[in-house]
């Protein structure tokens, strides 16, 4: 499992990643915002149920693509290396 | 259809949030860090403002006659609890400020420490019914099988009528089962006492007696002083 997971991270496309999460996210919006102007108890209960759970996959996703970000992402120090050891003698 | 005043705050962060998706749908741009604030925008902060102020506008669309009528199976239970003419228990307490549009769950809610969550628990398990069982029937033909869950508990109409009042007191049934009626041994809501709060849901010999009848016309019911 957690290798598949890392596999993921490190083969996944972040772009068809957001598509699919945007997608999601619209759908949970509609649901969202369906039971603010119907308040009988199908508009009410999916927005409560299938709409967050949803609109938290699609959320998932997003915070999935920063993760993909930072692995790859190349850390350098902001203070160089040379110049460090020159202050510290 | 009405709108609440904060659900507009719930539907233009939908809105925004739905933009900012559609921008990223249609342009995408690059994913730079300015394209990655703006998804978290949309994707996270204004979406789960939605979520949140839906909640609480969800919850409280749960107090209404509109949410448990919603459910045809309550049309009939709804449409007497409306009616002027209807001298049901339903009937007189919705004509009332404090029930009104809330009569449904102000009667039938839970008014112990987790009270809120067991009447949406409640509220579930009318679901699971509605859903496998009165679904595909008529009003009409579910009326006879549709009953309460639990018997109507008196600590409910102890709420507003708190049996210390004086002129309460004063009628003779209620001295006499007093202790009855506090611990719920005899219901208010009864054929020989006050009616059925639903009376046209009984069968005909469940119907109140013409001495209890004869007792509401008097205006015995009558909530002063209780």
């Amino acid at each position: 499992m957690k290798r598949r997971f890392e596999n993921l991270l490190d083969t996944a496309s972040r772009s068809r990643l957001l598509v699919v999460a945007c997608v999601l996210g619209l759908v949970s919006l509609a649901l969202m915002s369906w039971s603010l102007f119907d308040q009988g108890w199908i508009p009410v209960m999916m927005a409560m149920s299938v709409g967050q759970g949803i609109g938290t996959l699609s959320f998932g996703l997003f915070l999935l693509v920063v993760i993909i970000d930072l692995r790859r992402a190349t850390f350098r120090p902001s203070i160089p290396v040379q110049a460090s050891r020159k202050e510290d003698r | 259809m009405h709108v609440a005043p904060l659900s507009w705050i719930a539907l233009t962060c939908a809105v925004v949030a739905a933009v900012i998706m559609l921008l990223y749908l249609v342009y995408r741009p690059p994913l730079d860090g300015k394209t990655k604030g703006f998804l978290a925008l949309g994707l996270g902060v204004l979406p789960i403002m939605t979520a949140l102020i839906g909640n609480v506008e969800g919850l409280r669309a749960t107090e209404h006659q509109a949410f448990c009528g919603s459910c045809h199976t309550m049309d009939l239970h709804i449409a007497d609890a409306n009616d002027p003419d209807s001298m049901g228990l339903a009937a007189i307490h919705s004509r009332t400020k404090m029930f009104g549009d809330r009569s449904c769950y102000v009667c039938h809610k839970d008014y112990g420490m987790y009270g809120y969550t067991l009447t949406k628990l409640g509220g579930m398990g009318h679901v699971y019914y509605f859903l496998t069982d009165f679904a595909w029937e008529d009003a009409d033909e579910t009326l006879s099988r549709v009953h309460i869950a639990r018997p109507f508990r008196n600590d409910n109409c102890m709420q507003c009528h708190s049996t210390s009042g004086r002129i309460w007191n004063g009628v003779p049934d209620h001295q006499g089962l007093l202790e009855d009626l506090r611990t719920g041994q005899t219901s208010c809501a009864s054929a020989g006492c006050h009616g059925y709060a639903h009376p046209f849901s009984k069968p005909p010999e469940e119907e109140a007696s013409p001495e209890a009848e004869a007792r509401l016309g008097q205006g015995v019911a009558s909530p002063e002083g209780t």
